[in-house]
């Protein structure tokens, strides 16, 4: 039978130092999270804080009322963050990494368990667990930013087109109430010839064409040239039967 | 035959079994919850991620005790498992309903709960004991070389 000997396993004083920092570790989250991070805010990834605030103020702004600066408890949680994640960490990570590299024993052979290789390996943990979380991170939050981007980009392309051809429907009023003496269609919109200007901006490409009393106005856009929008104009000028391709939908 | 190559018994050690709770405590539970509030976690994975969350930790840490102590340290790692877990209903409240899929806890699927991270706590430390020999093997043929 195998008789363990305490001083090969466990260094001196080490049973007792454990015991106190999971005390520690049990303290800070039974007390702290509930007390420093009531809404569950991740402690390492501060900017998650800074984050939620902006949209927070947005939504502020959006109703008519003054944006708020972060309270005192939100500030001394962010400071912890940084501190802890950013400074404290990776400080002793390597220090002691280092420190092993330079005067350590021989990686065979077996050393007693002490506290500060247990603080060591912490402090590994928390900087490894920065490092893997944050690369997805970052290109999951890219690939948000830079489709909120296209998205507005899409959106205020089909806002231009509809607004052009609001002015084309105008102009293809003038052409369908004047005469045919003054250039105009006499009650109909045969023979009508879109604007240079008109017919080709910076947003849209526009096609009128003239079928049974009505136009057939249909634009497709420079920007995304697969997005297209079509309508119709009746006789009185008023357009209806809008629809929307690919992505103005 | 070789005395590094067979499991060697030895009495259970109570000091095991207290600093395996403290690695799971230190190493599992706290950088859980700094890493996130675990509800934020928990509202964006599925409901199987606690299994995996519990399993891998449970597992990992007692792999760590099972490799790094002397002989074979198998039953602390699995009984310092149970109590971590019991003790996960007041550290981490949102934990337990989770793990048990928010159905009703009744007796049988809690005594099932237990036994199974009992036994995970048991494999990852025969894991690690096996690592051990594994390496205490390749340590005493470079000796002998």
């Amino acid at each position: 039978m195998y008789q363990k000997t305490e001083s090969s396993e466990f260094a001196s004083g080490f049973f007792w130092q454990i015991c106190l920092l999971a005390f520690l570790a049990i303290a800070f989250v039974l007390y702290f999270q509930k007390i420093l991070w009531p809404d569950d805010t991740p402690a390492l990834f501060p900017w998650v804080v800074a984050a939620g605030h902006t949209i927070e103020n947005g939504l502020l702004a959006f109703g008519g009322r003054p944006a708020t600066a972060p309270g005192g408890r939100e500030e001394a949680s962010v400071l912890f963050g940084l501190l802890l994640a950013a400074v404290l960490s990776p400080t002793i990570f390597l220090l002691e990494w280092r420190r092993r590299r330079v005067s350590g024993p021989a990686r065979h052979e077996r050393r007693p368990l002490r506290v500060s290789g247990v603080i060591y390996a912490l402090s590994g943990v928390i900087v490894l667990s920065m490092a893997v979380t944050i690369l997805p991170i970052t290109i999951a939050s890219e690939s948000a930013r830079s489709g909120l981007r296209h998205s507005q980009a899409v959106l205020s392309n089909r806002d231009a087109v509809i607004y052009e051809m609001n002015l084309i429907d105008i102009d293809l009023s003038q052409f369908y109430i004047l005469p045919k003496e003054l250039g105009g269609g006499n009650h109909s919109y045969e023979g009508y010839r879109l604007p240079q200007q008109l017919a080709t901006t910076d947003d849209a490409r526009y096609i009128v064409t003239a079928e049974n009393g009505l136009a057939d106005l249909r634009a497709t856009s420079v920007r995304f040239p697969s997005c297209w929008v079509s309508a119709k104009v009746d006789s009185a000028g008023t357009m209806g039967e809008w629809t929307f391709g690919e992505e103005f939908q | 035959m070789n005395n590094t190559s067979v499991v060697r018994l030895r009495p259970t050690s109570w000091k095991w079994l207290v600093v395996t709770y403290c690695f799971l405590i230190l190493f599992h539970c706290f950088p859980s919850s700094l890493m996130s509030g675990m509800n934020l976690i928990f509202t964006f994975f599925p409901p199987f991620s606690i299994t995996l969350w519990l399993g891998i930790g449970i597992v990992s840490v007692s792999a760590y005790v099972g490799f790094r102590s002397l002989g074979a340290t198998i039953v602390e790692p699995g009984i310092a498992s149970v109590f971590y877990v019991a003790s996960l209903f007041f550290l981490l409240p949102d934990v337990w309903p989770r793990a048990f899929y928010y159905r009703v806890i009744t007796t049988p699927w809690l005594a099932a709960f237990l036994i199974l991270v009992f036994l995970a706590g048991c494999l990852g430390a025969a894991l690690g004991g096996w690592l051990q020999l594994r390496r205490e093997k390749r340590q005493a043929l470079a000796l002998k070389e």
